[in-house]
């Protein structure tokens, strides 16, 4: 396992943060970790960072205490959290310098981060002049400067243009695929379908999903929209064959399915009863549809 | 472990070597004592100085330089302090500085042995300062009477004594930077210091205030004294005591 929390658990006061968090973050995977504002996501992430202490020594780093080996699970992590972390006063290069006195990765591995974020011709900025992109990209320069083998990423696509989204997106994928485990939040649910290989979601502290993004897929219902002749034939057929139908006016019909067969079969039937098909359009269901289904049905 | 220190000492000195306010606390206080060197040779031209003149290192060197040390000194202290620390709460940086593989205890002694290295650099830039300009004077204006007296001693003892005063400022400052993250605090604290420090100078509690440390060293250049006194070894016990107030702030600081 790449990261692993048992019954984790936070309070601040008397208020319940996280309540018995169970994360198995797949060694190798990009685990996208959802919730709304305020579920407890930056304080989880915080927590596996050891920027917030567990108490009771929950948090396991590719199968180690983090709090009895923060140190080396350090050394093995990279992050970006909320906010990118850099040195103002410092340019571009030299913030990736401080941290190379540290890691001791040497010069070249400065320029190719930089060649990896796209920011090889603004090295020489004050990390206090760039964009808002551009420190995105810093901090996730910084983030993946040492080379860890899990990176915990806490919105790290915010601020970032459509372009830079994509190739955060490949830079992302790339890193997965020399076998980096990936933790992700981010709010932009589509982008995280793109990359996300397994799935967590949290309400108010609690994990309400975890598992692959076709287990969450498979969790929903498949719709297919059809545009027929003759709408009022087409779902009587259909209901007397078992279909749950639903007329979306203007000769357009929504048909729920659950599996291939069922498709096949129900498309057979109305053009053997001699039924007209114009229009074929899956509904499919997309994360963020999921997300907020999966939130309602919690919170009842 | 001595590896890992070495290397965030490093670290934290390149980082911070970036800061202006450095420059300022290591070279304001040398940049004074070449003006008022100005102001004595200005004197030198336009006046004629009486024979009788009593030691000049004190009546006119120290005393001027040192009038300005004890108003000076404390407040750049301040600042340089607070800025070592600000460069972490801007962008809130804590969250780079407690995941780097480096244990907190390494990352804040090195920054607080950062913090004492470049007090002691700008003390000894001064001392020097002072001293060569003394022997230029001498050489210059035989006249005035530098080289009529041999003052090494007391300026060493003076500047030596300075240096635990601002150490130990220095460790005071730090505890309130880390405790506020607001530049109000440390520095509002080191001005009110500074004034109450003059106010009670001559109590004999005023001892036991650092802040009182950069009044006095003007006193003892005046008084010619060479002699560690209470006040001395009440810094060098504030400088430890403030030092483990620190850390103690440092390590229980948590990313909220």
């Amino acid at each position: 396992m790449g990261i692993t929390t048992k019954n984790l658990c936070f309070q601040i006061g008397s208020k319940t943060i996280l309540n018995n968090i169970n994360l198995n973050v797949p060694k190798g995977s990009i685990y996208g970790y959802l919730g709304r504002n305020g579920a407890g996501k930056s304080t989880t992430i915080k927590l596996l960072l050891g920027l917030l202490e567990d108490k009771n020594d929950n948090v396991f780093v590719q199968g180690k205490s983090l709090k009895q080996n923060i140190t080396q699970i350090h050394a093995i992590t990279g992050n970006l959290i909320e906010s990118p972390c850099f040195y103002n006063k410092l340019t571009v290069f030299e913030n990736l310098k401080y941290l190379d006195i540290i890691h001791k990765k040497g010069t070249g591995r400065i320029e190719e981060v930089l060649e990896l974020v796209d920011l090889h011709e603004q090295k020489k900025k004050k990390a206090s002049k760039l964009s808002m992109g551009m420190k995105q990209r810093l901090g996730i320069a910084m983030a993946i400067f040492h080379d860890p083998q899990v990176l915990v990423l806490d919105e790290p696509l915010n601020g970032l243009d459509p372009q830079g989204i994509f190739e955060m997106r490949k830079l992302f994928q790339n890193l997965n695929e020399q076998g980096k485990t990936i933790f992700l939040s981010s709010h932009i649910l589509s982008e995280l379908e793109k990359v996300a290989t397994h799935i967590g979601i949290i309400e108010k502290g609690k994990m309400i999903f975890q598992g692959t993004k076709n287990d969450l897929l498979g969790l929903v219902e498949r719709h297919v929209s059809l545009k027929v002749n003759d709408a009022e034939t087409a779902i009587t057929l259909l209901s007397t064959l078992g279909f749950s139908v639903q007329n979306n006016g203007n000769n357009k019909i929504s048909v729920k399915i659950n599996d291939d067969q069922q498709f096949n079969s129900f498309l057979k039937n109305l053009v053997h009863n001699g039924i007209e098909i114009y229009e074929i359009e899956a509904q499919n269901t997309n994360l963020e549809q999921i997300f907020i289904n999966l939130i309602s049905q919690t919170n009842g | 472990m001595a590896n890992t220190f070495f290397r965030t000492f490093s670290a934290e000195q390149y980082k911070l070597s970036k800061n202006r306010e450095i420059f300022g606390v290591l070279l304001l206080p040398v940049l004074l004592v070449f003006m008022v060197d100005g102001y004595i040779i200005y004197k030198a031209n336009t006046e004629v100085f009486a024979e009788s003149i009593t030691n000049p290192w004190t009546v006119l060197l120290g005393r001027y330089i040192f009038q300005f040390y004890y108003l000076l000194y404390p407040i750049l202290v301040a600042i340089f302090v607070y800025a070592c620390c600000d460069i972490e709460y801007k962008n809130n940086n804590y969250k780079i500085l407690f995941t780097i593989p480096i244990s907190k205890t390494e990352i804040f002694f090195s920054k607080a042995l950062f913090i004492t290295f470049v007090i002691l650099f700008s003390v000894v830039l001064s001392y020097l300062a002072f001293l060569l300009s003394g022997y230029f004077l001498s050489l210059m204006y035989p006249e005035i009477g530098f080289q009529n007296y041999d003052y090494r001693e007391v300026i060493f003892y003076t500047f030596f004594k300075l240096f635990f005063t601002l150490s130990a400022i220095s460790m005071i400052q730090l505890s309130i930077s880390l405790a506020f993250n607001s530049f109000i605090y440390p520095i509002g604290f080191s001005m009110f210091m500074l004034v109450f420090s003059i106010v009670v100078a001559q109590k004999e509690f005023s001892d036991f205030i650092p802040y009182t440390g950069t009044y006095k060293s003007f006193e003892n250049i005046m008084t010619e004294s060479n002699s560690f006194a209470r006040l001395d070894y009440s810094n060098i016990v504030m400088i430890f005591l403030f030092l483990l107030v620190s850390y103690y702030l440092f390590k229980r600081k948590r990313i909220i």
